[in-house]
């Protein structure tokens, strides 16, 4: 039921910690143009505008409200979607609904963020003060609330599920350096990254001070600014804009139950948050749409969303990749670097670049760029199948999207 | 039922520093030596003040800069008694005349404050001047509003 | 805090206009109909949680709604004063009174008999390094309880002797 989705382009900003030189609107602007650049569409081919960002980070709240003309949306169809840290894959998402509804042709989905423009605090309170105030009337001491809070803040759950993850899987701080250390080579091959870091190795990584046990300064996500864009068209537009069209078979968003604090200053029902329900979950939902059955033999590629490094060896097995508890040992074999079986984050990862609004449409737009062969950091494997993650929300939605270079809906014919 | 209702108050401050891009840069630049510039579409000839990179019509870069006059028309205004406050509506003393102002020979018009005259005098099509600040920063807040030409 | 170098790019800086504005002047309305009934139960000495009748469920301190089947759980129960460490982390700070920064602990405790988490407090000064998931706990009850969540003092830790018997048999091994 519904029309096969493709994607035909994906173009980048360039990332960095300042973006100086550009406001908002030519930020996204600069993304839209590389994604025009890459493939035979226009912007008159465009019927919709899907657009999105983390609400309230640079200070001002809709922003695309004064980007309609660097957008080239002028009379035209225009949806804002906003999840969080998800938003990007969200976008992803809606745009795949509107084109598989039928109601749009081809539709740009773009995902932007200037975090130097605004304060992350602000940005953080008006997501978490609601569930944190009621505590201060209820008699909790003021000091040990900061305090508290203060693991979780700056980190988020990131340290509560490494705590819990290398508990059982037995992994050391130098496993979770040696991932760190990966990605960061990668994004020095990656045009548009941030942390470009060609000679960084696990010693480096270990000297750093500790920020929130077991995460240290080396190992975090930094705070950047930059955007994202993306085409999606249907099967017959796309043979007229690109010879390398990738068809997006599944997409699921689940998610879990907060963690750590909840509404009412009542108990959390995640007992362990390295379980991640909602990561099983939307794999199968999004495995049995592509119609894959075993995602260990059949994805050649993944992009996950890990701004820590825990948590990249945390989704790998929860979505279904790699056997419970054996992640670390795949890195230290080499088969998750870009040359080996199953290579992962080749552009770098979250871990590398982080503009938050845009992190999880980057995902899906480097999985998408994989299989056409137009990567930055190119795979020498040849890519038929991928998936682009991502996590975010109030620290438990997850999303997935699963690609390929064949329709499912051939196969099914017309399911 | 009473006793089951919590309700916390509280506000959040948002503050900003918002990058302007090289385009807004070279407009407050102008207005520091309280001159005004636009730039103007190659395709089209639309000229935009404030300055800007793309033409909403083309969706062509613009690279021409222009000078524009200190002179324009009021395209459209309004006036009230209430300030536009942060936390409660509250009423000032004066009453505030805001207005859009289209500067000579440009095709987009800006939201200024009108100063020098009353309400009654207010007209569509009316022609306006501008008012400089004192001590120009190459902030926005240089352009003090407009004035009639002419007196009120 | 550290500095990493990596390969960067100049950009021209441009200007900036400044902003500042109430982004949200907000009242939360809680429903705190069962916390404030928990809260009751401790002030005088008591520790209940509630029990939802469709999936037998427990949360302390109490939910509204069922965190595993959403309906509305209304049978209370007494619970053990002991409990358990889920998780754990620490955050490094400088207090005051401190020369160095050292890691303070910051845990997620479940009661014995519950099936939720909620962050709680270890003694004060309690060496972050002898924190580990499933360390057994206890609860300390302040002198005058006025009602709310100070009654609780802290959880200070009891003795646990298999991680002795682990040990030994470890070492034998």
């Amino acid at each position: 039921m519904g029309v096969q989705p493709v994607i035909v382009s994906a173009g980048f900003s360039e990332h960095a910690s300042k973006r100086s030189d550009v406001n908002m609107a030519e930020l996204m602007n600069e993304a839209i143009e590389d994604a025009l650049s890459k493939c035979n569409c226009t912007i008159d081919d465009i019927d919709c505008f899907i657009n999105g960002n983390m609400p309230a980070f640079e200070g001002a709240n809709i922003p695309e409200l004064w980007m309609t003309d660097h957008m080239g949306a002028k009379n035209k169809p225009f949806m804002r979607v906003t999840t969080g840290g998800t938003t990007g894959g969200s976008i992803a998402i809606a745009a795949y609904y509107a084109v598989a509804s039928g109601l749009y042709d081809t539709v740009l989905a773009t995902a932007f963020e200037q975090q130097s423009c605004g304060s992350t605090t602000v940005g953080l309170s008006s997501v978490a003060l609601g569930e944190v105030s009621i505590y201060l009337e209820l008699g909790y001491d003021y000091e040990k609330l900061r305090r508290n809070m203060g693991a979780g803040a700056a980190i988020g759950v990131g340290a509560y599920q490494a705590v819990n993850y290398m508990r059982r899987s037995h992994c050391t701080e130098e496993d979770l350096a040696r991932v760190v250390v990966q990605n960061r080579h990668n994004a020095a091959k990656n045009w548009w990254t941030h942390l470009k870091m060609p000679n960084y190795t696990i010693e480096q990584v270990l000297d750093t001070p500790y920020i929130s046990y077991p995460l240290r300064f080396g190992m975090v996500t930094p705070a950047s600014d930059g955007s994202c864009a993306m085409i999606y068209t249907t099967e017959e537009n796309a043979k007229k804009f690109t010879d390398t069209p990738v068809f997006v078979n599944g997409v699921a968003s689940v998610s879990n139950e907060t963690a750590i604090v909840t509404s009412e200053a009542g108990g959390v029902g995640q007992i362990d948050p390295c379980v991640q329900l909602g990561a099983k979950i939307s794999a199968k939902l999004a495995y049995e749409q592509a119609g894959i059955s075993f995602p260990e033999k059949e994805i050649d590629y993944a992009e996950v969303y890990s701004p820590f490094p825990n948590q990249e060896l945390m989704w790998l097995e929860r979505l279904g990749l790699f056997e419970e508890n054996t992640a670390h040992i795949q890195y230290r074999e080499g088969i998750t670097a870009p040359d080996g079986d199953l290579p992962v984050n080749c552009s770098g990862g979250v871990n590398s670049t982080n503009a938050i609004g845009a992190s999880a449409l980057e995902r899906v737009a480097e999985a998408a760029l994989q299989i056409m062969g137009k990567a930055g950091n190119q795979s020498p494997k040849e890519i038929h199948t991928a998936i682009g993650h991502g996590w975010g929300g109030a620290l438990n939605l997850i999303t997935l999207s699963v690609l390929a270079d064949q329709s499912r809906r051939k196969y099914k014919g017309g399911i | 039922m009473k006793g089951e209702i919590l309700t916390t108050k509280g506000a959040v401050r948002a503050e900003f520093d918002f990058w302007v891009g090289l385009y807004l840069d070279k407009f407050l630049e102008g207005l520091e030596q309280k001159k005004f510039i636009g730039n103007k579409c190659s395709k089209c000839g639309k000229v935009y003040i404030p300055p800007r990179k793309i033409c909403g019509d083309c969706f062509e870069h613009i690279e021409e800069y222009v000078d524009l006059p200190e002179t324009g028309v009021l395209t459209n205004f309004t006036f009230t008694k209430w300030a536009i406050s942060e936390r409660r509506p509250r009423q000032s003393k004066n009453i505030k005349m805001i207005g859009l102002v289209k500067l000579d020979g440009a095709d987009s018009a800006m939201l200024l404050p009108i100063l020098e005259t009353e309400p009654e005098n207010l007209k569509i099509g009316m022609k306006v001047q501008v008012v400089w600040s004192e001590k120009p920063q190459g902030q926005p807040s240089d352009i003090k509003g407009f004035k009639p030409i002419g007196g009120a | 805090m550290a500095r990493l170098e990596y390969i960067k790019k100049q950009y021209p800086r441009t200007r900036r206009v400044h902003g500042n504005w109430y982004l949200s002047s907000y009242q939360y309305k809680f429903n705190v109909k069962r916390i404030n009934q928990c809260l009751e139960h401790l002030r005088m000495g008591e520790l209940v949680g509630l029990k939802c009748r469709s999936c037998n469920t427990v949360s302390f301190p109490p939910r509204l709604i069922c965190p595993k089947c959403l309906k509305m759980p209304d049978q209370w129960i007494h619970l053990r004063e002991t409990a358990t460490v889920a998780t754990f982390s620490g955050t490094y700070a400088k207090e005051s009174g401190d020369t160095e920064i050292r890691p303070y602990p910051v845990v997620a405790i479940r009661q014995d008999g519950a099936d939720t988490t909620w962050l709680a407090n270890l003694p004060e000064g309690f060496d972050f390094f002898k924190v580990y998931v499933g360390m057994p706990l206890k609860i300390k009850w302040a002198e005058d309880k006025k009602g709310d969540f100070s009654d609780i003092e802290y959880y200070e830790p009891i003795e646990d002797p298999s991680i002795e018997m682990n040990k030994k048999e470890e070492a034998e091994n």
